[in-house]
């Protein structure tokens, strides 16, 4: 095993315990691993982040009492999604800002619709917490994946 | 005509920015500050003895709390309808080991499973005796727990002394309170309590915080705010 796919999925481990552990209790909106796929779909080739999905969404689903593997479908149509965009447009930057904050916001309205649970605060709050939160996930996670520092 | 320089205009737009972004992580520097020393997990808090005082004085809380609403309550009324009234209520502690990853469930798994004669829809209670939420599940060695602000959690309730309304979990904020009439005359500050099984405790799940009428509606729009503090709840007490 590649010490980068190591290191992604610990990584993942990790986002995972602190939802479930939520030492911020529910203050904190945004759900860590759905941070961590997002940056595994963008970065990742297709099959190495199906995987992921399809392994953290199964361990998610577990533990969320959400209806019959609603994460795991959840998590895999979003990387297969930005995997088609990836390699339908080539404007990197733009792109990945307009990849993060759509999938956040169409996972945002999937959950409201699934949960039948509307707040449009909660919605707005998980949306900019989140892409704030990746971007910082992306800062530094992206160079200790990858064995590169800022310098 | 005072024109605003580019830089001036820089900082006002920072300053915009923060303003917008602060409401939405507000919460996360409050539970920062406030209640991350409550929930840090010091050995003195698991210790038994602690933990069993804490039991005896919340079950004491809410024996007082009976005696109170007895006191208060048609005692004839009570023997015509042929309530049963136990002597002492059983409490069973439990920790939280976890919550639910979703941000659209409010679910909380605690330690307490079958093996500690926890059964579906227990009410649990904080360590000041209000209600936190109701058992859904049970397992062997741990069970779900959802708590008040879970959208799927209903429960039937009382407003003081102005009879039955239905409780309605919501993601955040206050809570909804359905099925409320007019002729109940229910007030912003009356006290709204869960009632366990026969035992007659009553346990206090907050105060009305506002009511409304709606056009067109036969019952009234309540809004309840609860009493416990979620903020830093760890640990919980199962009724049984």
């Amino acid at each position: 095993m590649k010490p980068s796919t190591i290191k992604i999925f610990s990584a993942l481990v990790l986002f995972l315990f602190l939802d479930f552990f939520r030492p911020l209790h529910f203050a904190l909106t945004a759900e860590l691993l759905f941070i961590g796929i997002i940056f595994v779909s963008l970065h990742f080739a297709l099959t190495y982040s199906l995987v992921f999905c399809a392994v953290f969404g199964i361990l998610k689903d577990s533990f969320s009492s959400s209806f019959f593997l609603f994460h795991t479908t959840c998590f895999i149509l979003f990387t297969v999604i930005i995997n088609y965009v990836r390699t339908q447009f080539h404007a990197k930057r733009a792109l990945k800002t307009a990849v993060v904050v759509l999938s956040i916001a169409a996972y945002a309205i999937l959950n409201s619709i699934a949960f039948s649970a509307f707040d449009f605060w909660l919605m707005f709050s998980f949306c900019l917490q989140s892409f704030l939160l990746f971007y910082v996930v992306d800062y530094f996670l992206m160079p200790w994946v990858r064995g590169l520092s800022h310098d | 005509m005072y024109l605003p320089s580019r830089i001036k205009l820089k900082y006002i737009g920072w300053f915009l920015a923060v303003l917008f972004i602060f409401p939405v992580f507000k919460d996360i520097f409050v539970h920062l500050f406030f209640y991350t020393s409550k929930t840090i997990d010091f050995s003195y808090r698991t210790d038994p003895q602690l933990r069993d005082l804490k039991e005896k004085n919340l079950r004491l809380s809410l024996e007082l709390k009976r005696l109170q609403n007895l006191e208060q309550e048609n005692i004839k009324l009570k023997k015509a309808i042929g309530i049963r009234s136990k002597s002492r209520v059983s409490l069973t502690y439990a920790k939280i080991i976890g919550f639910s990853p979703s941000t659209w469930r409010r679910i909380a798994y605690i330690s307490a499973g079958k093996d500690s004669g926890i059964v579906s829809d227990s009410l649990a209670i904080d360590e000041n005796g209000y209600l936190v939420g109701k058992i859904i599940e049970v397992k062997d060695d741990f069970s779900t727990l959802a708590l008040l602000h879970d959208p799927y959690l209903s429960l039937p309730v009382f407003i003081k002394d102005k009879g039955m309304a239905w409780l309605q979990g919501s993601l955040r904020g206050d809570l909804a309170l359905r099925y409320v009439e007019s002729k109940q005359k229910a007030a912003a500050g009356d006290e709204v309590s869960a009632v366990w099984r026969e035992s007659g405790f009553a346990v206090r799940v907050g105060e009305l915080k506002a009511v409304q009428e709606r056009k067109d509606d036969f019952f009234l729009d309540v809004r309840l705010e609860p009493s416990a503090d979620f903020n830093s709840l760890r640990e919980v007490f199962i009724l049984d």
